[in-house]
């Protein structure tokens, strides 16, 4: 359990952390998470993939090494026709502190927490060598975007 | 047969005064008993006097009994069968002439039941209400109940119909709708009790039915000013930690003028909202806590005692839908238009409606935001509204936020068609919701004036006049512009935060989190049609009942075992599924003494506990005097949030647990006696004896996720492994679980014997019958009598294997409960289902406290404590990790 910003007594409160805020849920958004079952998002990506030419796929956290396995998977079965832009970022998230005595007030706390946004496309020209990637849109960016190839 | 029957009923009804000379009997058997008796009395000579007498009552009654036969018949319904004729209610004459009269009589008292109206005509509006307003006179309807009941599967439950659950084939589509998009559940049922006074003189009273050892109380900070929700569970008057009365949530009235001289102002007022089932509990415990007397006039009126508080039942007066899901903000983001609240506008009304604007001139809403302060606050809510629906779930605001909104009447925006609401990917979303937006304004709401809400209801415009108006609308399918007329409606949304903290880190988090949405009577069709009409899927009671297995929530009152409400549906429950039982046929029934099930249909939680407390002071020579067995335990919940805590850090990761306070015992007990770790872990910290000497004797709620195959049933056990089963599964991943050897049934060779006497028995009857046949019918009724006999033998041979059968159930209750299985049971499985999320079984139980310890002793070295699962209708035990519920 990751430490709240802030420390709190265990005794007084009791911790609640809110969900992460959502991107808009396009129909190729997929968000990986680390109970998610590796191969069944795999196959979901290859067919979105396979139907639309782009899936975004967005890591937090723990969830981030994923995220970068399953686009180079996608990237490794694709035999150089797929590529990928890759963009981190911090995504602020909100912890609520929860009373457990009358007198305490409630409380937030909120923590940073790095996130992985990779676009994998398919390009329509099958340049592999073109290096100009497009931006991931719907981030704000906080740290430059780092480019990632296998 | 019949005939005979009655007759001999009516015998008996006749004074049983010198039963020998009594008129000569027709059968002839009721004759033979007379004559074996006549032998006995010697009858020396007859009292004329005396024997007219007694025989004219005699006659007397039996006259009576004549008339009297056939109870509610007509006369010639009293007819013997061979006198009867076709059509004698349509002809009199086909009526013996003797009766004609009395006939007539009859036929002039009786008026034909006539033709049943038509279809259409019952079917008029006028008169479906008027139906309706019988059929909810002696159980109370909801106001979606018509909508419900074309839909689902309706009981009656908690003095209301409810529904239980749709129709069509959608326990899936429901767990999809609470996962990825949004459920709605009408429950109006849980109904709000309004206090009122100084918040001083209302706390006093409220601190006698909570502790604050179960977590914040009434008087918690935190929800004071009214911007959160608190939930809490009731207790009796000053007697925690038994006798629970059942959970209450309650919302303070938002008051943040801040001191205003004006004393009714300075009234405070809190609701509590309670499940059906209690609700006549707490409103009598609150009544009693304020001294009330006049129980039946507070009801409607509200009355006021010494101390100045009202106690006030709103039960409905207010509506309140539940929606779970993700997509309820965005569900709820379309249905609710904030309302136009400028006052200045109204001078051109619309043509032939003058007189209604003139009457309407004092509207609520005018008066209401023409204070500046009012205008102010909800501005402030629109623009909180704003923001939190642009979130992509409910629970990215603050847990249990209570934000009022004024809106507009749902049904002017009416989508043409039912469709799912998507969120389009270009709208812009709200990333963070600061803490300084939520101030005491947001929750400021007209709704808690029970004169505005009278006056909203009043105003609603009937659902025939909009429909005429759309109609006369210029362009069909616009929003209707009604401007004054228009109804705005107070509405309360409460956030609900979902699973539980203590699951939510192990499945999915925030699972069926939501909103509540509370509005005043009489609008409930309207919001209910909008919500649907964006694609809210619909779930009723079994709905909401597995969301909250699935979130680690309790659900009120079954969830809640040491409160009677909660005891009767457990009652209820069990009777239901004992009648089911008792309906099958004995070879495809289980047989629950083969399978070591004790009670199959019961919770023996009391025998259970309070054997797992002898066990426990005798086998750790811990003698603080904690099991008096002479005082009758009543059964009680463990709901002290530190020993809680505490357990649950203990039980989800034993090794962990005992790798700090282990130390500490090594350097303290240096007694003789070899103290066992977990006593001496929780020795060392104070919640933790308090827990040991004090809470031994309660239970705890429990979760089951099962490891492999398997799911949890209702009645089932929770049993402790032995270190054989666990070294087993840490062998072999896969290994499902031991089995319970079967069980010996002790009646099954009575009962196999009563089978055999029962064959032969049928087969001697059978042969009788055929016999019958052959012979001529003078001898039937002889053979009849001797068929009834052999029914009667077997009857009482039935009768004595069952008898038989209670015995040995019976013996097998004298034994313990420890000892009637060969892994030992520490607990009771509540409720269980499969788990769509994670993709096995799920359980919901209760365990002693005292057998959760010597399990946590007994797995020091796990990562994880393992149960096993049985259910009652099986011999194989299943794996299960346990943690807290609560």
């Amino acid at each position: 359990m990751q430490a709240a910003g802030g420390s709190f007594d265990e005794e007084e409160y009791s911790l609640r952390k809110r969900l992460p805020p959502r991107l808009p849920l396009r129909a190729n958004d997929v968000y990986v998470s680390e109970r998610t079952h590796f191969k069944a998002q795999e196959s979901k990506c290859q067919r979105l993939l396979d139907s639309g030419n782009e899936v975004i796929i967005h890591g937090l956290g723990k969830a981030v090494n994923r995220a970068i396995n399953l686009a180079l998977q996608l990237q490794a079965k694709g035999t150089g026709t797929v590529q990928l832009a890759v963009q981190t970022s911090s995504v602020e998230l909100t912890d609520d502190l929860i009373p457990e005595t009358d007198d305490g007030e409630a409380r937030t706390s909120s923590r940073n927490n790095s996130a992985v946004h990779i676009r994998v496309f398919r390009s329509s020209d099958k340049n592999k060598g073109d290096e100009k990637q497009q931006k991931v849109e719907p981030m704000d960016q906080v740290n430059p975007p780092t480019s990632l190839k296998s | 047969m019949s005939k005979k029957r009655k007759f001999q009923e009516g015998k008996q009804l006749l004074p049983k005064k010198n039963d020998d000379y009594g008129p000569p009997m027709p059968k002839k058997k009721v004759c033979n008993d007379k004559r074996v008796k006549k032998e006995a009395v010697t009858i020396t000579g007859i009292n004329v006097a005396s024997f007219a007498e007694h025989r004219s009552i005699e006659i007397q009654a039996m006259t009576e009994l004549v008339n009297d036969t056939g109870g509610n018949h007509t006369a010639f319904q009293k007819l013997p069968r061979h006198m009867r004729r076709r059509a004698m209610s349509h002809n009199i004459k086909r009526i013996p002439k003797r009766l004609h009269t009395v006939a007539k009589l009859e036929l002039s008292k009786t008026k034909a039941p006539g033709k049943r109206p038509s279809r259409r005509h019952r079917r008029r509006p006028s008169n479906l209400l008027s139906e309706y307003e019988r059929r909810k006179r002696r159980v109370g309807w909801l106001e979606t109940h018509i909508w419900h009941a074309k839909r689902f599967k309706m009981i009656e439950k908690w003095g209301y119909r409810l529904a239980l659950h749709p129709n069509d084939k959608s326990v899936r589509a429901c767990y999809r709708a609470v996962k990825r998009h949004c459920l709605l559940q009408d429950v109006s049922f849980e109904s709000y009790i309004e206090l009122k006074g100084h918040r001083e003189d209302i706390l006093d009273g409220l601190r006698h039915f909570t502790n604050s050892d179960t977590g914040p109380t009434f008087a918690a900070k935190m929800n004071s000013d009214g911007t959160r929700q608190g939930c809490l569970v009731l207790y009796n008057f000053d007697s925690y930690p038994r006798l629970a009365i059942g959970p209450v949530t309650y919302i303070w009235r938002s008051q943040p003028q801040g001191p205003v001289t004006d004393s009714s102002q300075s009234l405070d007022t809190v609701w509590l909202s309670c499940h059906p089932s209690i609700h006549n509990s707490v409103l009598t415990a609150l009544e009693k806590c304020f001294n009330y007397q006049g129980v039946d006039y507070e009801s409607i009126h509200g009355s006021t005692n010494n101390t100045g508080i009202t106690v006030k039942s709103l039960k409905d007066h207010l509506v309140k839908f539940r929606l779970f899901g993700p997509a309820s903000n965005l569900v709820l983001a379309e249905t609710l238009k904030l309302a136009n609240i400028e006052t200045t506008l109204s001078s051109s009304p619309a043509p032939g409606e003058a007189d209604e604007s003139l009457h309407l001139k004092a509207v609520w809403w005018k008066e209401y935001y023409s204070s500046n302060a009012n205008k102010g606050h909800f501005l402030k809510q629109c623009d909180l509204w704003s923001k939190i629906s642009k979130c992509q779930s409910p629970s990215e605001a603050p847990p249990n936020t209570v934000l009022a909104l004024t809106v507009k009447d749902p049904r002017l925006m009416l989508p043409p068609k039912r469709n799912k609401v998507n969120l389009s990917s270009g709208d812009p979303v709200t990333k963070s919701l600061p803490m300084d937006l939520f101030k005491s304004e947001i929750a400021v709401s007209p709704l808690w004036e029970s004169s505005i809400r009278e006056e909203i209801k009043a105003l609603k415009i009937f659902e025939q006049e909009l429909n005429f108006m759309k109609n006369k609308h210029l362009v069909p399918g616009t929003p209707l512009e009604l401007g004054d007329r228009e109804s705005r409606i107070p509405i309360i949304l409460i956030q609900r935060p979902g699973a539980s903290p203590l699951v939510s880190s192990q499945s999915n988090p925030c699972h069926s989190s939501g909103w509540d949405l509370i509005i005043p009577a009489g609008f409930g069709m309207a919001f209910w049609i909008a919500l649907v009409y964006r694609g809210a899927r619909v779930g009723g009671i079994r709905e909401s009942l597995s969301t909250n297995l699935q979130a680690g929530l309790l659900s009120a009152p079954g969830d809640y075992p040491d409160s009677p409400a909660g005891q009767a549906e457990l009652r209820a429950d069990s009777e239901a599924r004992q009648a089911k039982h008792d309906r099958m046929p004995p070879a495809k029934r289980p047989n629950f003494v083969k399978l070591g099930i004790r009670s199959p249909f019961t919770f023996e939680f009391e025998e259970l506990v309070q054997e797992w407390c002898d066990k426990y002071s005798c086998t750790l020579g811990f003698n603080s005097g904690r099991s008096k067995n002479g005082e009758k335990t009543t059964m009680s919940v463990l709901r002290n949030r530190k020993m809680l805590k505490l357990l649950q850090s203990a039980l989800t990761n034993p090794r962990n647990f005992f790798k700090g306070p282990l130390k500490m015992k090594n350097d303290k007990t240096s007694n003789s006696q070899e103290q066992s770790a977990i006593l001496g872990a929780f020795l060392s910290t104070e919640t933790g004896k308090r827990l040991v000497s004090e809470e031994l004797l309660s239970l705890v709620p429990v979760r089951l996720s099962i490891l492999q195959r398997g799911v949890p049933a209702t009645y089932g056990h929770i049993c402790q492994p032995s270190q054989e089963d666990v070294q087993a599964l840490s062998g072999d991943a896969f290994y499902s679980g031991p089995v319970e050897p079967k069980h010996i049934d002790p009646g099954v060779a009575a009962r196999k014997e009563e089978r055999k006497e029962r064959l032969r028995l049928r087969k001697r009857q059978k042969r009788r019958k055929d016999k019958k046949a052959v012979l001529n019918a003078s001898d039937a009724p002889k053979t009849v009598g001797d068929s009834d006999i052999l029914l009667k033998e077997g009857k009482s041979s039935v009768k004595l294997c069952t008898k038989d059968k209670q015995n040995g159930g019976e013996k097998n209750n004298a034994e313990s409960i420890l000892g009637s299985t060969t892994r030992k049971i520490i607990g009771y499985v509540r409720n269980g289902d499969f788990d769509l999320s994670t993709g096995r079984g799920l359980g919901f139980g209760f365990c002693s406290v005292a057998a959760l310890l010597t399990l946590i002793e007994k797995q020091k070295e796990r990562k994880d404590c393992l149960v096993l699962v049985r259910n009652p209708t099986s011999l194989q035990y299943r794996f299960a990790s346990i943690s807290l519920l609560a």
